[in-house]
């Protein structure tokens, strides 16, 4: 069941490669592969989602991007995988909320990596636009996830009552 | 069901929240830029090249990877061999704290004022 959520996230993050760069701002993009992330933490639990996450991460920055993109993406990764599963736990918000709010904090983590890593403190004016993207693509895959969890669930359920 | 609704009205209070903030502090710079007169070139940190924006000039930076031109009052990536090209398409600029950056080389092309009197980031 982990490989196949990890497969799926390689999927969604190939998929995303094909798409040419929406806007000229680096950091905007969809996200798809957090569809991933987020089936996982529903129907697996939080350990497997933080292990789809970090694989997918290191995965495809091996095979679609670099060595400096790797640290971006952790970064951003981690920080979102966090709020993802603080938020979950809380048990107050939908998939859709606690997607647009990993978005968000993906995007943050990713521009306070590049401010570290290329020491220039204003790039975090970079930030405005990352957040209304990060949103705005959360909502999307939100939207997305809510689907999949659902639909998943129940084939889960489907199989335990089978046993 | 009940519990579904009331997340999903959260779920609406957040995503507001979170675009009232973006929203706001991009409209707040937007709002504070003016244009600038130096353009300050950036490779993996540190500053490699001082220019004027109010002379035309074209630098290329060593390597070769980069091309920064300055015309008219305005500065803009030409040219780079980055694989996304973000840099190039992001087109001129001019205002002071706004940058282009080329990620992939490691290049920030800043626009500032001469003497340090930003207040905010913008851009």
């Amino acid at each position: 069941m982990l490989g196949m959520m990890i497969a799926f996230a390689m999927i969604l993050s190939y998929l995303e490669t094909l798409i040419p760069p929406f806007v000229a701002i680096p950091g905007v993009k969809l996200g798809l592969a957090n569809a991933a992330t987020l089936l996982a933490l529903y129907t697996l639990g939080a350990p497997s989602a933080v292990c789809v996450s970090l694989l997918r991460i290191g995965l495809s920055s091996l095979l679609f991007g670099n060595a400096v993109g790797f640290i971006y993406s952790i970064s951003g990764g981690a920080l979102s995988l966090c709020v993802a599963v603080l938020l979950k736990k809380s048990g107050m918000f939908s998939p859709v909320g606690i997607s647009a709010a990993g978005g968000v904090a993906h995007n943050v983590g990713q521009v306070l990596a590049v401010m570290a890593v290329m020491g220039n403190a204003g790039l975090i004016s970079y930030l405005p636009p990352l957040l209304i993207s990060g949103v705005v693509f959360g909502v999307a895959v939100g939207v997305l996830s809510g689907i999949l969890i659902s639909r998943v669930s129940k084939i889960i359920e489907k199989k335990d009552n089978n046993k | 069901m009940n519990g579904k609704s009331k997340r999903l009205l959260r779920d609406l209070c957040l995503i507001f929240a979170l675009l009232a903030v973006g929203l706001s502090v991009f409209a707040f710079s937007r709002l504070l830029s003016s244009p600038g007169e130096r353009v300050v070139i950036y490779r993996d940190g540190k500053p490699v090249a001082e220019l004027s924006l109010s002379e035309d000039c074209s630098y290329t930076l060593p390597g070769g990877k980069n091309t920064v031109v300055i015309e008219d009052g305005r500065v803009r990536m030409e040219h780079a061999d980055c694989p996304d090209g973000l840099c190039v398409r992001m087109g001129n600029i001019r205002n002071k704290g706004e940058k282009i950056v080329c990620l992939p080389n490691g290049v920030i092309i800043e626009v500032t004022g001469g003497t340090e009197e930003e207040i905010l980031p913008t851009g």
